[in-house]
């Protein structure tokens, strides 16, 4: 089944164009002097970074809101602690990531037998206000990421699904970059077993991923 | 001579400038890969699968949908705002900031008893102060 979803309507956004550091600090210092209205136009630069952040790693469209407006809520109270050492990109990416990996571990001992379908897109009923992308193939690789252990899980979604640089997800979950590489390269060794039909690696594999009826090819 | 396997799990040393001491030289690696067909071939298909990868995790969102979830949040921050006076400020304070916060409190109980011992008849006002 080609579930695959136009995705080019009108009304549908993508992510922000990046905002001027000189104006970010500014907003920075006015959201500190408690101007709401600042820190607003903070959250409207980073929400879709936070929101794809959290629905990536929850695979949940409901969850997905409550972690983005927890996100920002902890950064407005914490404002004040925010010393500017990291970027505030990288200290809401943080946040999220870290509230991301405690609903993770929460909800996995209350519903154990829960599979890896959290990562399959949510269907229009599901996420009334998404425009979710549905091919099989990325269902499939967003259930192989899901399958992936959390610390994997983490590095592939900073670098593979949203560009972040080294720096930054090293910033963001307080590891080196050598050990982002590392965990990035094992991450990948997994998914690559994981996803081997779709990859025509050989015509034996090939000949399964036709019978998947999808290709990789079709989506390069 | 470096090994295949190292080269394996360093490729994403390429994808970027970043550097540490303990990292192999991305020279090394290139060289590898310029004499080992199998690690070249290997990747390629990790180029393949980053592409794979990268275009099954966009998510894009209705414009109505992101100026909702804005709205919502500032209605939070205006209730979270009325519902902050200052002893919650001040607990706040102290989760986020824990030894200079208690410096400070301690800075001002001991000005406050140093006030009612000199002047006895400043304690009314300062028990009025703290709703006492």
């Amino acid at each position: 089944m080609n579930s695959c979803v136009a995705h080019s309507k009108a009304g549908e956004r993508r992510a922000e164009p990046g905002m001027d550091a000189s104006v970010e600090r500014k907003l920075l210092t006015s959201a500190r002097n408690g101007d709401q209205a600042a820190f607003v136009r903070l959250v409207e630069q980073y929400r879709h970074l936070v929101l794809s952040l959290a629905y990536q790693m929850t695979g949940s469209a409901a969850d997905m809101d409550d972690l983005a407006q927890e996100t920002f809520m902890r950064a407005y109270r914490n404002l004040s602690t925010f010393r500017g050492e990291a970027s505030f990109k990288t200290w809401l990416v943080k946040i999220v990531m870290n509230l991301s990996n405690n609903y993770r571990r929460s909800r996995k001992t209350a519903a154990e037998t829960e599979s890896a379908e959290a990562f399959v897109l949510a269907s229009p009923a599901e996420g009334q206000d998404l425009q979710m992308l549905s091919c099989e193939l990325r269902a499939q690789v967003r259930r192989a990421v899901a399958e992936l252990p959390a610390h994997y899980r983490s590095v592939v979604v900073l670098r593979d699904f949203q560009s972040l640089r080294y720096e930054e997800i090293a910033g963001a979950l307080g590891i080196p970059i050598g050990t982002v590489m590392s965990r990035l390269a094992k991450a990948r060794g997994l998914l690559r077993a994981g996803l081997a039909p779709y990859l025509g690696r050989s015509e034996n594999t090939k000949e399964n991923a036709a019978t998947n009826s999808t290709n990789y090819h079709e989506f390069i | 001579m470096i090994k295949c396997k190292t080269v394996r799990e360093w490729l994403p040393l390429l994808e970027s400038d970043a550097h540490e001491g303990d990292m192999p030289k991305r020279t090394e690696l290139e060289a590898h890969l310029g004499r080992c067909p199998e690690c070249r071939a290997y990747q390629e298909e990790q180029q393949r699968l980053r592409e794979v990868v990268a275009r099954s995790g966009e998510v894009r969102f209705w414009t109505e949908y992101l100026d909702g979830f804005t709205t919502r949040l500032s209605r939070r921050m205006d209730s979270d705002a009325k519902s902050r006076g200052w002893p919650a400020d001040w607990f706040h304070q102290l989760e986020a900031s824990p030894l200079p916060t208690l410096a400070q409190a301690a800075a001002i109980a001991w000005l406050a008893l140093i006030l009612v011992l000199q002047f006895p008849s400043v304690e009314p006002a300062l028990r009025q102060i703290l709703g006492m």
